[in-house]
């Protein structure tokens, strides 16, 4: 799933500063999943916002709306009746969320209240880690069903680097060397030849380097 | 634990927006310890004094500026 | 290997069979030329050829090609280092042509430090290749004139690939095994971390050895001379994929007031004394970091003076 997290609130209070009336407006996607922008965090948000905006006396309204996905226009659609009652929308989705809403009303302010940090799943309950980079060009069965794109901090395709430090990151004690875990599972199942090769420089044109990528199903395209 | 957890979350919800955390506070009080829960409650309520009022009350702030 | 590949001193010097002795330097945090010179200076004469690092711990210098050229200019032979961490493949191709048109023959390729180690944390990461592809494209381009898309290259550029080993990092057991991939990818000689467990280091050449990698690559081992406990206790703790025994700072703690650097240096020439016969090592890669007045000495106390004139 998309993986975010929520920005400071003083940042959302300056973008909303000149509002009086918003709606927060959350998805039922990924962030719903990963416990970042669903009815209940969008609940918890407009509480913040409304006591922030109280304490400094400029009392502000809100309404909530949590949507089934921001990233399908039919769903976006939803709330064409109310748009207009507010002064600017905050989206509580990934970065998809706010785009799709401003281009649906561009008339209105949209403000994302999330950062979009990656795609990836979660290691137990409230904690996230990255594991796909949408390099367009999957190669996870080169590496035992390990990414190094998305999981080296330097995306080596031949590692690991020097500073492999006790399985960590050269980067952080908090990061696991993904060259580390590699390198043991190809030991540990007798494919170690599968590293004595010497892997060509990666093709990036298929990621995001190629430029915004569309992917169209011909078969069912409208 | 979890309670904990939570209660801690919105005291740093409060920190950010400049409101003392500690106008929230958890205690642990079986079902059956009257005198402790009176304690906790007089201990919070004089804490609460201590503050003064709370910052999002109007006619404080009023006064304040 | 019996022709030249780039006519490099330090490649002569290597296939004449002598035990080779290169040093480093970094160039300056500014545009301070006249002390990168005086730095330079110290090096005249004592070294076979010289690292001129590529924005080392992510720090921003004078750029390593610019710095090697002066220092060709200087009369002293350049090993120009390149980092993957910040060009992509058409500024290393690029860079790789315009330091040899300036007459730079030695090339040292690596993946670089992370830039969040560094003072520009903030910045892309580009690592478009990784320096095993690295060391490829620039074989690549020596023997097969050609760049990286196969497009003929007018005047290939030929360099003296070199690539770093570090025996010291994880997973231990495969490091010799890193080393062989950069062999496979075409280097000719590797220049070790540097090195302060002799036992580690000792057991990684035999394996080196018993794979026949010193037959097809030079392989010097690296040193960096201690000058404090201070700097021993930093390097264990927080250098990544750096391996300091208790041993050596005690043995540092037990010198002298005063004489810790010496006793730094004393280790270092034990060091040299035991490579220069240990099978496999081809030569030593003096680091002496913000110490390169003190490499004259070292090279006359490790009687690697006076060097070789092919």
């Amino acid at each position: 799933m998309i993986i975010a997290d929520r920005k400071p609130i003083n940042e959302i209070l300056y973008m909303i500063k000149d509002c009086k009336k918003i709606l927060i407006v959350g998805c039922k996607g990924c962030v719903t999943v990963c416990n970042v922008g669903g009815a209940k965090e969008v609940g918890i948000l407009a509480s913040i916002l409304k006591i922030a905006r109280k304490k400094e006396g400029s009392p502000i309204e809100i309404d909530e709306k949590t949507i089934e996905r921001q990233c399908d226009n039919e769903y976006v659609e939803t709330i064409k009746d109310i748009v207009n009652n507010y002064d600017a929308i905050l989206s509580m989705a990934c970065g998809v969320g706010p785009q799709f809403l401003s281009e649906m009303y561009p008339e209105k302010r949209i403000y994302p209240a999330l950062n979009t940090t990656s795609i990836g799943g979660a290691l137990r309950h409230g904690v996230w880690s990255e594991r796909c980079a949408g390099c367009g060009n999957c190669v996870v069965h080169y590496f035992d069903g390990m990414c190094p794109i998305a999981r080296c901090s330097k995306s080596l395709l031949n590692g690991p680097c020097g500073g492999s430090s006790n399985g960590k990151c050269e980067v952080s004690k908090d990061i696991d060397c993904i060259w580390d875990k590699i390198v043991r599972k190809k030991m540990q199942e007798g494919r170690l030849d599968d590293l004595l090769v010497v892997r060509e420089a990666k093709d990036w044109s298929t990621a995001r380097d190629g430029g915004p990528r569309t992917s169209i199903r011909e078969d069912i395209a409208e | 634990m979890k309670a904990k957890k939570k209660v801690l979350h919105v005291k740093n919800i409060l920190k950010e927006l400049g409101i003392e955390p500690e106008r929230v506070e958890m205690f642990n009080v079986a079902a059956s310890d009257g005198p402790s829960f009176v304690d906790f409650a007089r201990e919070m309520d004089k804490k609460i004094r201590e503050l003064g009022p709370s910052p999002l009350n109007e006619k404080y702030r009023k006064k304040a500026a | 290997m019996n022709e030249l590949k780039s006519g490099s001193n330090l490649e002569k010097v290597l296939k004449a069979g002598h035990f080779a002795f290169t040093g480093e330097c970094g160039p300056p945090k500014g545009a301070n030329v006249e002390h990168l010179k005086e730095k330079i200076a110290h090096l005249k004469g004592v070294v076979d050829s010289v690292n001129i690092t590529d924005n080392q711990t992510a720090v921003v210098r004078m750029s390593s090609w610019a710095a090697s050229t002066i220092m060709l200019q200087e009369g002293v032979e350049p090993n120009f280092q390149m980092v993957c961490r910040d060009r992509n493949r058409l500024a290393m191709m690029s860079d790789i042509l315009g330091v040899y048109s300036m007459g730079i023959r030695n090339m040292l390729c690596l993946s670089g430090d992370h830039q969040s180690f560094g003072n520009h944390p903030q910045s892309k990461n580009v690592y478009d290749i990784d320096s095993i592809q690295l060391i490829a494209l620039v074989k690549k381009m020596r023997d097969e004139g050609k760049f990286m898309n196969d497009e003929e290259i007018d005047t290939p550029p030929k360099m003296f690939i070199g690539a770093a080993a570090n025996p010291f990092a994880d997973p231990a057991e495969y490091r010799v095994y890193r080393m062989a991939n950069k062999i496979r990818a075409g280097a000719d000689f590797i220049q070790t971390q540097c090195i302060y467990n002799m036992e580690k280091f000792r057991l990684f050449m035999k394996k080196a050895v018993d794979m026949g990698l010193h037959e097809k690559c030079y392989i010097l081992a690296g040193v960096t001379p201690m000058k404090s406990v201070g700097m021993a206790r930093y390097m264990a703790s927080s250098v990544p994929g750096m391996d300091v025994p208790e041993s050596l700072i005690k043995r540092l703690q037990g010198a002298e007031k005063g004489k810790v650097a010496e006793e730094g240096i004393k280790f270092a020439l034990e060091q040299i004394e035991e490579f220069r016969e240990m099978e496999g090592v081809a030569g030593v890669h003096l680091m002496a970091i913000e110490w390169e007045h003190r490499v004259p000495e070292i090279a006359e106390r490790a009687k690697m003076l006076p060097r070789p004139k092919i």
